[in-house]
């Protein structure tokens, strides 16, 4: 993970290949949202993958090897982190360079705003496909962050959709050639920030509030309506 | 409908600083029983958004069935977190029902501005027009979604009610806030 800080704005570059959910990788995001936040001038947050993938979702791999109750612990984990992204003190911006799938798709739906690269990479919560059910928790943010007559293609039928198809289904905000994607990404991220940037406490109280469902989910122990 | 260059700019903060903290608490919950009134009132509502409508003046105007905004001046904004004030979770279930989801975060959490123009384009207002217009457009809005006998008052506002059923449970409890400031 880099921080790399543009004037007012902290652009963060996961740089993990395919940028998949573990312990590690968990624990190395939080470092970089702590030093995005100790940053006393900074006003927004980029997150951005690197080459082919935003993110693929859970490392299957490395959880498979872990004992049930550090996969429990991961779990409480990753709520905890889409919980932080979800109520972040700063405007934030996923750019969205590549394939974003499963779990991957809820760090990005955690953003105040998604830009997507139109001429390459998938969007897909393709857990109908592996044949793993949701928590409570991402439905819950599936519920309030996606569009209401999008969830039963893109939850329950795991459509895949290209950047141009995403917007198109208000999946993503905006969309723009690999090219410009840090800069549309980083130019909106300012935009929204205002001159002045907006007030950390109130913005993170605002979203705390306005998201308190899906908080309130996030932060009680992973669980799982129907077990497969 | 508003007048000049106004339909409304929120709560007159400088009238409330005034008010004892018992008397801001009757005023809270009065404004909560207003917008309730608003909401599920038994005739057909139309907001005829004449200029900038701005934080309590907006969930005013949510609380009609159609809106109508001026298209050439004027802004929708809620402005609470320029101001760096929190919303009431009366007001969070109202922007909830009855914003487009989508909308939500750039309106609700970040504060957008929007002109008549974008307010219709992102769904948070149902027509604009010319403010010479405005009080007609309105007006025939009403009574088309009125129909030629009217709506049964009894029944319209049951349906509100029930509808926005979670809205209307909150208006109706003390004013209170999730995260204080």
């Amino acid at each position: 993970m880099e921080v790399e800080k543009v004037g007012s704005c902290v652009v963060i570059h996961m740089k993990l290949g395919e940028n998949r959910l573990n312990p590690a990788f968990i624990s190395a995001f939080h470092d970089a949202l702590d030093e995005a936040e100790a940053y006393e001038d900074a006003t927004s947050l980029v997150t951005m993958g690197e080459g082919k993938f935003y993110s693929l979702g859970l490392d299957l791999t490395a959880l498979g090897a872990l004992s049930a109750m550090e996969m429990q612990q991961f779990a409480y984990d990753l709520q905890k982190l889409l919980l932080r992204l979800l109520t972040f003190p700063l405007v934030t911006v996923a750019a969205i360079n590549g394939h974003v799938y499963a779990a991957g798709v809820f760090i990005a739906l955690a953003h105040d705003h998604k830009v997507m690269r139109s001429e390459r990479g998938w969007w897909c919560l393709n857990e109908i496909h592996i044949r793993r059910n949701f928590t409570v928790g991402v439905l819950e943010m599936a519920k309030a962050l996606l569009p209401q007559s999008e969830l039963r293609y893109s939850v329950v039928l795991g459509r895949r959709y290209t950047g141009e198809e995403a917007r198109a289904a208000g999946i993503v905000d905006e969309v723009c050639p690999l090219a410009q994607l840090k800069s549309v990404a980083m130019a909106a991220a300012v935009r929204l920030a205002g001159k002045d940037g907006l007030d950390r406490k109130t913005l993170s109280a605002i979203k705390h509030d306005l998201y308190r469902d899906v908080v309130r989910v996030l932060s009680e122990p992973t669980r799982t309506y129907s077990l497969l | 409908m508003g007048e000049g260059k106004f339909y409304s700019l929120g709560l007159d903060l400088t009238a409330l600083g005034a008010l004892s903290a018992m008397e801001m608490q009757q005023f809270a919950y009065d404004l909560q029983k207003l917008l309730l009134r608003l909401l599920t009132f038994p005739l057909v509502t139309v907001a005829a958004i004449n200029g900038h409508v701005y934080a309590a003046g907006v969930f005013i105007a949510l609380a009609h069935d159609h809106k109508v905004m001026r298209s050439e001046r004027g802004w929708w904004c809620l402005n609470e977190i320029h101001i760096r004030r929190n919303f009431t979770v009366g007001v969070l279930e109202m922007a909830k029902a009855l914003l487009p989801q989508s909308e939500l975060r750039y309106s609700v959490v970040l504060g957008r501005r929007y002109t008549g123009e974008e307010a219709r384009a992102a769904g948070i207002v149902d027509e604009v027009c010319p403010l010479a217009q405005l009080k007609s457009v309105a007006m025939a809005a009403a009574v088309r979604l009125a129909g030629k006998d009217g709506l049964d008052r009894k029944t319209l506002s049951a349906i509100k009610h029930d509808l926005y059923r979670d809205v209307v449970r909150v208006l109706s409890e003390p004013t209170r806030t999730y995260s204080l400031l």
